[in-house]
């Protein structure tokens, strides 16, 4: 009887890999879950000055005109400013106000921006976004570009803006305008927004050809 | 020997115990192919992809998206490298994910920055990225490599500019001068 009995155990000398398989047919939908399949990238920024810093070491010379770009954003729209000049209201924009009013002038963007801050503290994530782009559609991102490439034939070399904004701007705003002002598109100037949207970058060979990709952050002091 | 003469049951029994023997012998040396699922296979697929989850789980040098967090999408085409990472979510500010000050109603309390209210440079944050700097430049010494001034700078997609340029200038006091954010990639098309 003893002898059977060993001979038996003796008989099943495989691996079990169920309790393996298990843990593993387990780990596998956890992890697909847990991992967020998105492309991280970067966008490189000059640090931030304040705009009541100290006079610039290098002084140009005097035949040079400096273009020294910026662009102010607020909730009634993108204000240019060129040459320490600042450009006047565009066509169908009130005056006085910013040089490139909002597309759709009748929102309060204040408003928006304020409900969407709130939403997304109190945990409504997707309510918040939705507010977020609602408010970031309010602006004309067209005619800034339209400005931007007209300032870009002029000076060819340029490649510095100095973004400036209110200090309740929220930070994917701020983005946006970095996209939009980063590379030339196929055309110069656009009119329809799903055009200006899908519209391609220009390119030389394979990098595309830039309008001012060298973005610099400054705060108004006080 | 005993010379004991078996008779004809007693054969039959002995015959069938040999048999039985020679069988078991058998089955121990030459294992007959189961009729069951063969697991190897399918245990190698599966240990593949968990090789493979594991990395691509650990591999990416910033975390865009978190609790409190998502990052704004944009058109960049530069990829983000392993660096000093300062993560402004909506409720604190955190050095290589470790919390520093707190963030209340998108600002940080004026008691946490030098100069009040109106002051830029936020203190904690200060103190722990000189910190950071120090043992980077340390890890960098060590390696031979050249040490750039570069932190990566992943901030929530509704956070204020002023707490976004206070958070900047604090950096730039800490000696870090090259800034990145980091973003989401994603297409022109959706901006629609």
């Amino acid at each position: 009887m003893a002898k059977g009995r060993r001979d038996e155990s003796e008989g099943s000398g495989d691996l079990d890999l169920a309790p393996i398989m298990n843990m593993v047919v387990i780990l596998i939908p956890l992890l697909l879950l847990s991992i967020v399949f998105l492309k991280v990238g970067v966008i490189n920024i000059t640090a931030p000055k304040l705009s009541m810093g100290p006079p610039s070491e290098e002084k140009p010379p005097d035949d040079e005109v400096k273009l020294n770009l910026t662009v102010a954003v607020n909730a009634a729209g993108f204000t240019i400013g060129a040459q320490n000049a600042i450009l006047p209201p565009e066509n169908g924009c009130p005056t006085p106000g910013p040089t490139i009013c909002l597309s759709a002038q009748d929102k309060d963007v204040n408003a928006m921006l304020e409900g969407a801050r709130a939403k997304l503290t109190s945990g409504d994530a997707q309510g918040g976004e939705a507010e977020l782009r609602e408010a970031m559609k309010a602006y004309d991102w067209i005619a800034l570009y339209n400005k931007l490439t007209d300032i870009k034939g002029r000076f060819k070399e340029e490649t510095i803006i100095n973004i400036s904004a209110d200090p309740n701007i929220p930070y994917a705003l701020i983005i946006r305008m970095m996209d939009v002002t980063r590379y030339k598109l196929e055309k110069d100037t656009y009119k329809d927004a799903s055009q200006f949207w899908s519209a391609k970058y220009k390119r030389a060979g394979k990098t595309p050809e830039l309008l001012f990709p060298d973005p610099v952050l400054s705060l108004p002091k006080g | 020997m005993s010379d004991r003469v078996f008779n004809e049951a007693e054969e039959e029994w002995i015959k069938a115990q040999r048999d039985r023997a020679r069988k078991r012998n058998k089955k121990s040396r030459y294992k007959e192919p189961e009729g069951g699922v063969s697991f190897n296979s399918l245990m190698d697929i599966m240990v593949i992809i968990l090789v493979f989850l594991l990395k691509s789980y650990g591999d990416e040098p910033v975390k865009v998206i978190g609790k409190d967090l998502k990052a704004p999408t944009s058109a960049t085409e530069l990829t983000p490298e392993d660096m000093t990472t300062i993560t402004v979510s909506r409720r604190a500010v955190l050095v290589n994910d470790k919390k520093v000050v707190d963030i209340k109603a998108g600002t940080v309390d004026a008691s946490q920055k030098k100069d009040g209210a109106a002051g830029l440079l936020i203190q904690p944050l200060f103190d722990q990225l000189v910190k950071a700097t120090d043992r980077k430049k340390q890890q960098v010494g060590m390696l031979g490599q050249e040490y750039k001034p570069i932190v990566t700078i992943i901030a929530d997609q509704s956070t204020p500019f002023r707490l976004v340029t206070e958070v900047m200038y604090t950096a730039g006091q800490a000696e870090l001068s090259m800034f990145k954010f980091a973003v989401v990639k994603g297409d022109k098309k959706r901006f629609q």
